[in-house]
């Protein structure tokens, strides 16, 4: 130990003349009222910055010149051989000189900062709020900055010093490691894991800074007064370790996006229309923020992943349930949408791409029924396509094409030839498209004096369903676009059109459930006190007539206090189907003709429940 | 002579067994044996090229032999350099303390390393050497390099003194101060010595075993009495005898 | 007295033998008178830049022939009365002498009376020596 320290000093005191330097530029920042653009007022702050900006230069280049040289120079000119005919052991060595380094660039940074401080800076006590904590201070960062700028610099005069056939060792060696490793950061970027790629990057910094230490004292340890040797087992050392370590990130980057439906630990989803196939996705053990996203045979273990979880937009099912298609951007070229397409009646369902690819803007789709027509509104211009082939099958411009933003924009085909689109700017406009002849009328709906925000529709279009912020729900004659009636509900309450056009009101009042029903024209006809709760959840329709929602307790969004309920609207009466459990969601593109419940939510976990039944059975999440 | 220092029975100063040391496909040294007893004073002799330097890094556990065995003090010189060094003093080919510290200083750092510097007795010698105390060791002339590293190695009062061309380069008054320095301790403590050197003149007095290396191969490794004596009919002076070993011009100057 | 030795590391004669000859000429021909100090081995050995071990072995041997006497705490010395030589002695050192001298003439291609006369010349030389520091 006293080697290593009398070695140590030895090292400092021989670059004196540094740190008598770093004093001076230290002293540099008090010229900083002869900067131009610095106010009397602000000459303190930019003495401060100055003083942090000299500080940090000067770190930086002495962190790595000594780093070159504390080692590598007495070996390349041969006076290492003084401390090894010492009773000085090879830790010592190396333990004094890098002890010596340190100390040497950790003196030239606080001499550095020494006048201005003792004037009464504040640099010490600056720091950069972020998620890292308290080394996000100028001094953390400089501590870090000299770890890995010190046996970097060391590692790199070795190899170039040696002039032996190791470096192209390393710069191979190298390269690989970068490319693994920008490989498995790319991977974690593309599925939408910022959180993990930063842990995985802090873990990997601090292993660089681990091996470059390690390799260092190998090579003074193992080589001693050899160059060659030295930059050998230096080598060896450093690439084992960080090709080990890439192997791992990369391994484990691999095996966080090959997640299963049974890794997801919160599981939200949603079902298709018809038949046995949901979306599922969520939080996975052991996989940060990664969310994966899955298309889930319920009735059997088939899946499909779609990589990450975007947003509820990105999948959409065909009504007959055969099909699911999404739009994702296209690999490299952030700025196009390209379509792609599952047929899940198949034996092994995978996603493969078609034709289509759009531009990334605003826009509004549907597919068809059958899932075989996709039709796109965007920018004022309406494409119907043919999914297998790409064929455009109708192409035209709105009359008057939506130019502001916000604007509602809902299109619903209505089977497989008619297209109904709908537009709200300073009116609801109705437009309908026959795909087979391309003709395109227009009528002309209500106008709005506020933005609309939701519209659903029954299957035969014939009753609209508008939500406004000034006139409140809508009902409107789907042929002909009257309104019939406006409704300005309570507090809290969200209305749901039934597939025969009649419209159901849902909320709570005095911690009370309630349930309001309407006829076809808007004459409220029954009212139904569902319980005790805070929220409703709607289901859908199990039945025609008989509705399926849930009587949620207490403020959180995925709870298990809950009753589940089965509203008979005929017959006025409530039967409660199950405790527990909350209807999962369908995704925002409110229509009518809702998939009849088959998802659910306990607590964390998503389940099949059947409403007639009564069975249940768990489907992902924990 | 008063010598107190515990003898390590059964430790031959220095044994090198097999050593055999390798770069590539070239054998820089062929499995080469020697041994230096104690108190005596062993002259290692061989062209430039002869292997000469890869055995006295080998021996000061610079570097580990491909194979062989190599003991100072019965210490294995790889990996107890630093135990065999504490009891061994170094004078190397090149002078290669730091270049900016002075010999106060030189002197002052190697006093924190040993328990056995002997303050006093380096003092006398830096004055008998007449060597300024504050003048930076770079600046110093290659004479008084010499006679520093000198005084540092024998600072310690080691058993063992390896010297590896401690003359290369050095004047006449350097060299002779060096060479009565050496032949003082030996009168003194009787130190063990193994000095590779060029200067065959010199040491022809002093060293009473001779090793001569030929291309990795010790061809010689005899008291220098029973060498001179066989070579007395042909010529007895070691410059000779080692030009007739290396088999170098013996013809020419015939 | 280190150069009065004529010390030749470079000739096959082994060095201790050397400094015990040269000794022993000094003493027979009163270089050294008897009683004299002589160097101690770390003077000697350092004048000479001879391995002491060297130097102590030609002492040892010197002081059993009797030729020098070792004071306890004051070094070495001449012995008083440096004992006599036998005859036999005495002939086989010159006989020794004799046979080194006349190979190195043969070598260098010397005749015998050539030879033979300068023996003669050095023994002149060397009791006039003796002479003028009698006198």
């Amino acid at each position: 130990m006293t080697g290593m320290l009398t070695l140590a000093t030895r090292e400092v005191m021989e670059r004196r003349t540094v740190l008598i330097a770093a004093l001076a530029a230290g002293l540099m920042p008090f010229a900083s009222p002869l900067f131009p653009g610095v106010t009397a007022a602000r000459v303190a702050d930019a003495r401060d910055v100055m003083a942090l900006v000299v500080a940090a230069v000067l770190g930086i280049s002495v962190a790595l010149l000594v780093g070159a040289s504390v080692v590598g120079r007495d070996l390349a000119e041969g006076r290492l051989g003084f401390d090894f005919a010492r009773p000085l052991g090879g830790l010592a060595i190396c333990g004094g000189k890098f002890l010596g380094a340190i100390a040497v660039v950790l003196l030239v940074v606080m001499l550095a900062l020494a006048p201005t401080s003792v004037v009464g800076g504040g640099i010490f006590s600056t720091s950069i709020p972020s998620s890292i904590g308290p080394i996000a201070t100028p001094l953390g960062f400089m501590l870090i900055a000299i770890l890995l700028l010190v046996p970097l610099a060391h590692a790199v005069g070795i190899a170039f010093r040696s002039r032996s056939g190791w470096l192209t060792l390393d710069l191979v060696a190298c390269a690989v490691v970068l490319l693994v490793a920008a490989t498995a950061a790319r991977r974690l970027l593309v599925n939408q894991a910022p959180r993990l790629l930063t842990v995985m990057a802090v873990l990997s910094g601090l292993l660089v800074i681990l091996a470059l230490w390690i390799a260092s004292v190998v090579q003074v340890t193992r080589g001693r007064t050899s160059l060659r040797s030295g930059h050998r087992a230096m080598s060896i050392a450093l690439w084992s370790m960080l090709l080990g370590g890439v192997a791992v990130l990369d391994g484990y980057t691999r095996w966080v996006i090959a997640a299963g439906p049974e890794d997801v630990i919160t599981a939200s989803g949603f079902s298709a229309p018809r038949g046995d196939w949901a979306v599922v996705y969520g939080t996975a053990a052991g996989r940060g923020d990664f969310e994966p996203m899955f298309l889930v045979d319920t009735a059997s273990d088939r899946f499909v992943r779609l990589g990450s979880a975007t947003f509820w937009g990105g999948v959409e099912f065909s009504d007959d349930g055969s099909r699911a298609v999404r739009l994702e951007t296209v690999d490299g070229e952030g700025d196009r949408f390209e379509l792609q397409v599952v047929d899940l009646d198949t034996e092994r369902p995978a996603m493969r791409e078609t034709t289509l690819s759009f531009p990334v803007e605003r826009f509004g789709s549907a597919l068809s029924p059958d899932g075989r027509r996709f039709a796109l509104l965007q920018g004022g211009s309406l494409s119907v396509f043919e999914v297998d082939s790409g064929k455009t099958l109708a192409a035209m411009r709105l009359p008057d094409p939506p130019a502001a933003e916000n604007v509602l924009t809902r299109l619903a085909f209505q089977g497989a030839d008619r297209l109904r689109v709908y537009t709200v700017t300073a009116s609801l406009e109705i437009h309908e498209l026959a795909v087979g002849s391309r003709a395109l009328t227009t009528i002309s709906g209500p106008a709005a004096s506020c933005a609309w925000s939701a519209l659903s529709w029954t299957p035969e279009h014939d009753r609209l369903l508008g939500w406004s912020e000034c006139a409140g729900l809508s009902l409107l004659d789907g042929r002909t676009g009257t309104t019939l009636v406006d409704i300005l509900p309570r507090k809290r309450f969200h209305g749901l059109l039934l597939s025969d056009g009649r419209l159901v009101l849902t909320g709570t009042e005095a911690a009370t459930g309630m349930l309001e029903l309407f006829t076809r024209d808007g004459v409220l006809v029954r009212t139904l006190d569902l319980g005790p709760g805070d929220r409703v959840v709607v289901g859908g329709e199990a039945e025609p007539g008989r509705l399926v929602l849930a009587l949620v307790s207490g403020p959180e969004f995925r709870t298990d206090r809950s009753r589940l309920l089965l509203v008979d609207l005929d017959a006025g009466q409530v039967e409660e189907l199950a405790e527990g459990l909350v209807p999962a969601a369908s995704p925002t593109r409110w229509r009518s003709a809702r998939p009849s419940p088959r998802l659910f939510y306990r607590g964390t976990a998503l389940v099949r429940f059947d409403p007639r039944t009564r069975q249940e059975h768990p489907l992902a999440g924990r | 002579m008063n010598d107190s220092r515990p003898v390590t029975a059964h430790a031959v100063p220095i044994a090198i067994d097999g050593l055999t040391v390798r770069y590539g496909r070239k054998v820089a040294l062929d499995a080469v044996s020697l041994r230096v007893e104690h108190g005596a004073v062993y002259a290692l002799l061989g062209r430039n090229g002869a292997g000469k330097s890869s055995l006295v890094r080998c021996l000061l556990g610079q570097q580990k032999p491909d194979h062989g065995r190599v003991s100072l003090l019965g210490l294995d010189a790889w990996r107890n350099r630093a135990a065999a060094m504490r009891r061994t003093g170094v004078v190397p080919e090149e002078p290669d303390a730091p270049p900016g510290m002075n010999v106060k200083s030189l002197a002052a750092f190697c006093a924190r390393l040993y328990p056995t510097w002997d303050h006093d007795a380096v003092e006398q010698r830096f004055a008998r050497f007449g060597v300024p105390r504050d003048v930076p060791f770079g600046r110093l002339s290659k004479g008084q390099k010499g006679l520093v590293s000198l005084a540092l190695a024998l600072g310690h009062s080691p058993e063992l003194l390896v010297l590896d061309d401690p003359t290369l380069g050095l004047d006449v008054a350097a060299r002779r101060g060096l060479f009565e320095e050496l032949v003082g301790d030996l009168a003194d403590r009787r130190t063990t010595v193994l000095m590779t050197t060029h200067d065959l003149g010199g040491i022809e007095g002093i060293a009473d075993r001779v090793g001569i290396l030929r291309d990795g191969r010790l061809a010689v490794d005899e008291e220098m009495e029973a060498l001179k004596s066989r070579h007395a009919e042909t010529s007895s002076a070691l410059e000779e005898i080692f030009l007739a070993v290396t088999g170098e011009g013996v013809e020419a100057r015939r | 007295m280190a150069l009065l030795l004529h010390i030749d590391p470079a000739d096959a004669t082994p060095i201790w033998k050397q400094i015990q000859d040269g000794v022993r000429r000094l003493v027979a021909s009163g270089g050294l008178a008897p009683g004299a100090p002589v160097p101690s081995v770390r003077e000697l050995s350092r004048d000479l830049r001879i391995n002491p071990a060297t130097v102590a072995k030609a002492y040892q041997r010197l002081t059993e022939d009797g030729l020098l006497t070792v004071r306890r705490g004051e070094g070495t010395y001449v012995a008083e009365e440096p004992k006599a030589m036998t005859r036999a002695e005495r002939l086989r050192i010159l006989r020794d002498g004799a046979r080194r001298y006349t190979s190195l003439a043969v070598t260098i291609g010397s005749t015998s009376p050539e030879a033979v006369q300068e023996v003669r010349q050095a023994w002149d030389q060397l009791e006039r020596g003796a002479q003028r520091r009698d006198s």
